[in-house]
């Protein structure tokens, strides 16, 4: 299993653009990406704010569709695939790391780690226990089971996104600025988190500002004007 | 299918917005159990065929035409006649008679149905029993009769004596409850038309007859006595048009006419009580104000609905977009928020069980001679209402995120802070829910004013209004008192009448009015009064005199139905009507026109022009319960009377 998904890239784009509003006049966000990333890659994705990374991780992460271009994931085209399919292929293989966390206040740790699990069509209920235990042991929490983000600082709040992330085992974390939100430690704490992750096997992507976290990164993708200006190879 | 998983989240979010969910559930379950309602009551209000008759399409019902078009009853030997006739597979009738009845030695009027022996079988009515002729002189009582002469005791087997010369019956059981009320004339007792004959006493002076002669007599006059109503089943392949054909050759009597099913015996055989046309005018009037004001509140509900519920999605965005993050699809979310709402929905259940059972327990309770609410018709009609409530409290939730999703609106937002459309939904949804709450409101202003706006005709009423005594044979105060008793309460100056003053659940018997050129015929509504009654309602007019033995008051419609030029025109008249006895006159007896009144307005505000005749209250016999009235100067003489009740 692991020598196929080295053997294979884990996504290509292939001329990806996408235009807000109408084709002749709208507003180009991203102009012909053509990308390719590898199994096990740990990338940071940097440039300017309006400069097209948050699009480009939507488009990757599946939240948003490419107007043009081709996009590979797991060696399945997947630009054109319906929402449903789309949304079954975000929960099996994508895993979403965001700035403000973006956990459900109402729910505790456990049921919001417990949720991309609830919409995974091939694991059993009786494993979601384990799953959510083992995943919060990854992060370092297992004793916050029970807690309510509120109750949680930033920095074990962005931990338990990264564990509701992962519970799925996905075959690639997508962050977007996964530190933005956190003081020096924790933003320190929580990338050592995603490079062990990625040491352990995962492909981790990030957007960022934060030039010293991004040079820590396997490769640094730069982008200016919607345009990728260095692939980092 | 359903998880709860969430059950902590649902009931966070119940708790937060706790008011607007209370006024949509109690909302959804006032519209619910008031639509229930308007659907119950619809079957007595536009009912057109007798409720024990299974199908009637494959009937034809007969007797003779009246001057004014309706069926009137007919004789056995006619009916018998139309088993000839090509197309006739059978025929079965009923008639109904006044007879006395002595029970020990207590003697009372009562009306005796007599049916066909094979009437039960041909109209295949499941709740009345079969007679056969081994059990001659052998009848049965209705419910009320039963409760009200018998104090509900056992009287199976037990004889009562029929007619004036005392002719025996074995009471042989109770009729179901909702024989009770079957037309004009509430049947205490039903036995077979076989028997007919036993009860006819022919008299002739002093001189002997031969018993012989005496029989055959009675049997032709069994035969020959026009009170009876056919039902004839048809064979297949034909129908009353094939009949019509065959009238002539068949039938001597010119006057008598078919009629396809059973709804013209409406009037004689339908559960209820049969209501001038003008007043079941006003009753379908009230009817359809009533499920017209049910919809708009109902329409209210569901706008209120699906602005909270937008508000809601939109508020919720932020987390709906985490769901799509992870994974989620639409149908995931849909199932969330039907999850979610299945507390909502018990809610709803369980105040639309309790507000149903309460309006509906009320309106029987108070109108038990013209509603007949069936058990199981209404457990299908509540099922029914439930799940259309389900459906549409599901639907109207989950469509604001149907469109959420359809339109992308949640893939972007990030922001749990309120957005200016938030805020118009939210100012908007405000304003559904007051607007829901005033509607409501405004239903029972209406609905109160509509019934009790007569108040503005006198400050005369006091908390007394409407309110009945029961008064039963058994009771303080038997039949042969009622009449002293009456006169006591006439000389205290309490006001009395045998219907409530509003809504009378009146019935409407036919009258002709006998001028010597251009006899009138008209549908009268009655009800029995003293005189006080008319002189504490009469605010503008009152002509002649009031009501007494021989006469009656009419108002003014109805002196107008009868031909009377002007009310003056009306005074002294004399009036026939084929039921008097159920103003308490007796047969073929004329009825005087002692007095005219002014329209009261009896069917509430929009009631005008309803023809009423008053009789005197003093002259029923039988009656179960009545209604007193007093001016509010009266009140300690009031009290005093009605606690002595």
């Amino acid at each position: 299993m692991e020598v196929t998904k080295k053997s294979i890239n884990l996504i290509e784009l292939n001329g990806v653009s996408k235009i807000f509003g109408d084709r002749k006049s709208g507003f180009c966000a991203l102009n012909k990406i053509y990308l390719t990333i590898q199994n096990g890659d740990f990338i940071a994705i940097q440039g300017p704010s309006g400069c097209g990374k948050s699009t480009l991780l939507s488009i990757l992460g599946l939240l948003d569709t490419a107007s043009e271009g081709q996009y590979i994931l797991c060696g399945q085209r997947v630009d054109n695939l319906t929402k449903y399919q789309q949304a079954i292929l975000r929960n099996k293989h994508i895993g979403w790391i965001f700035q403000n966390f973006n956990l459900i206040g109402d729910l505790t740790v456990e049921e919001n780690i417990k949720l991309p699990l609830k919409y995974h069509d091939s694991i059993a209920k009786s494993d979601y226990f384990n799953l959510v235990k083992e995943a919060l042991e990854k992060v370092g929490l297992d004793d916050k089971l029970n807690s309510y983000p509120t109750e949680l600082s930033g920095g074990q709040q962005q931990r338990v996104a990264i564990a509701r992330a992962i519970v799925t085992k996905p075959d690639i974390l997508i962050a977007d600025e996964p530190t933005g939100n956190l003081d020096s430690t924790n933003a320190e704490s929580v990338f050592n988190l995603l490079e062990s992750l990625n040491n352990a096997g995962s492909t981790v992507l990030i957007v960022t500002h934060d030039s010293h976290i991004a040079k820590r990164c396997k490769r640094i993708l730069n982008m200016k004007d919607g345009c990728l200006v260095d692939m980092g190879l | 299918m359903i998880d709860f998983i969430y059950r902590n989240l649902n009931l966070k979010l119940y708790k937060k917005k706790k008011m607007q969910w209370f006024i949509l559930a109690f909302g959804f379950s006032l519209f619910c159990a008031l639509f229930n309602l308007s659907i119950i009551i619809s079957g007595n209000i536009f009912e057109i065929k007798p409720a024990w008759v299974k199908n009637d399409s494959e009937f034809a019902t007969f007797g003779l035409k009246s001057h004014d078009g309706r069926m009137i009853p007919t004789t056995i030997s006619n009916i018998e006649s139309l088993k000839r006739s090509k197309g006739v597979n059978d025929v079965a009738y009923w008639g109904a008679q006044q007879t006395k009845i002595i029970i020990d030695t207590a003697e009372s009027d009562a009306t005796i149905i007599y049916i066909s022996p094979n009437f039960t079988s041909l109209l295949e009515v499941e709740s009345l029993p079969n007679f056969n002729k081994s059990e001659s002189s052998s009848v049965w009582i209705s419910e009320r009769f039963w409760r009200e002469s018998f104090n509900g005791s056992n009287v199976i087997g037990r004889v009562i004596y029929l007619t004036e010369s005392r002719v025996p019956a074995v009471i042989k059981g109770v009729l179901p409850v909702e024989w009770n009320k079957i037309g004009i004339h509430q049947p205490s007792i039903m036995t077979t038309s076989d028997d007919l004959e036993k009860y006819i006493n022919i008299t002739l002076g002093d001189e002997q007859v031969p018993d012989e002669f005496v029989e055959q007599a009675k049997k032709q006059l069994s035969i020959q006595l026009p009170a009876f109503y056919g039902f004839a089943s048809l064979t297949k392949g034909f129908d009353i048009n094939d009949l019509n054909l065959k009238m002539d050759a068949v039938f001597t009597d010119s006057n008598i006419r078919l009629w396809d099913g059973t709804e013209n015996l409406s009037v004689f055989a339908m559960r209820g009580i049969n209501f001038s046309p003008e007043a079941k005018n006003v009753l379908k009037q009230q009817w359809f104000l009533v499920l017209w004001l049910t919809l708009v509140f109902g329409l209210t509900n569901i706008l209120s609905l699906l602005t909270f519920k937008f508000n809601e999605t939109i508020h919720r965005s932020s987390e709906f977009s985490i769901r799509f993050a992870v994974g989620a699809r639409v149908s995931h979310l849909l199932k969330q928020i039907c999850s979610e709402h299945f507390i909502f929905l018990f809610a709803v259940i369980v105040f639309t069980c309790l507000i149903s059972n309460l309006l509906i327990t009320q309106l029987v309770a108070n109108n038990s001679d013209i509603l007949s609410v069936h058990s199981i018709s209404l457990g299908w009609n509540f099922s029914i209402s439930i799940l259309f409530i389900f459906a549409v409290i599901l639907v109207f939730s989950s469509l604001p995120l149907f469109f959420a999703c359809k339109h992308n609106l949640f893939i972007k937002a990030k922001s749990d802070v309120q957005s200016k459309k938030q805020s118009v939904l939210a100012k908007f949804n405000i304003s559904m829910q007051l607007f829901q709450v005033i509607t409501a409101l405004s239903f029972c202003v209406v609905m109160v004013n509509f019934h009790l706006n007569v108040l503005d005709l006198s400050n005369k009423y006091n908390s007394f209004y409407g309110q009945h005594i029961g008064l039963n044979q058994q009771g303080k105060f038997s039949p042969a008192n009622t009449r002293d008793w009456f006169a006591k309460i006439e000389s205290d100056d309490i006001s009395v009448s045998s219907q409530s003053f509003i809504q009378p659940l009146s019935p409407a018997i036919n009258f002709t009015s006998k001028t010597p050129d251009n006899p009138n015929y008209a549908v009268l509504n009655i009800m029995n009064v003293n005189n006080n009654f008319l002189e504490l309602f009469a605010n503008n007019y009152f002509l002649g005199e009031g009501v007494d033995e021989q006469g009656v008051v009419l108002n003014v419609s109805a002196a107008k139905m009868l031909g009377y030029p002007s009310p003056k025109d009306a005074l002294g008249a004399r009036l026939f009507s084929d039921d008097p006895f159920l103003l308490g006159f007796k047969p073929d007896e004329h009825i005087k026109v002692n007095g005219v009144i002014e329209d009261l307005p009896h069917f509430g505000s929009v009631s005008k022009n309803i023809p009423f005749v008053y009789a005197d209250i003093e002259l029923l016999q039988q009656l179960q319960k009545f209604y007193v009235y007093y001016d509010t100067s009266n009140i300690e003489t009031a009290e005093r009377v009605t606690n002595e009740l």
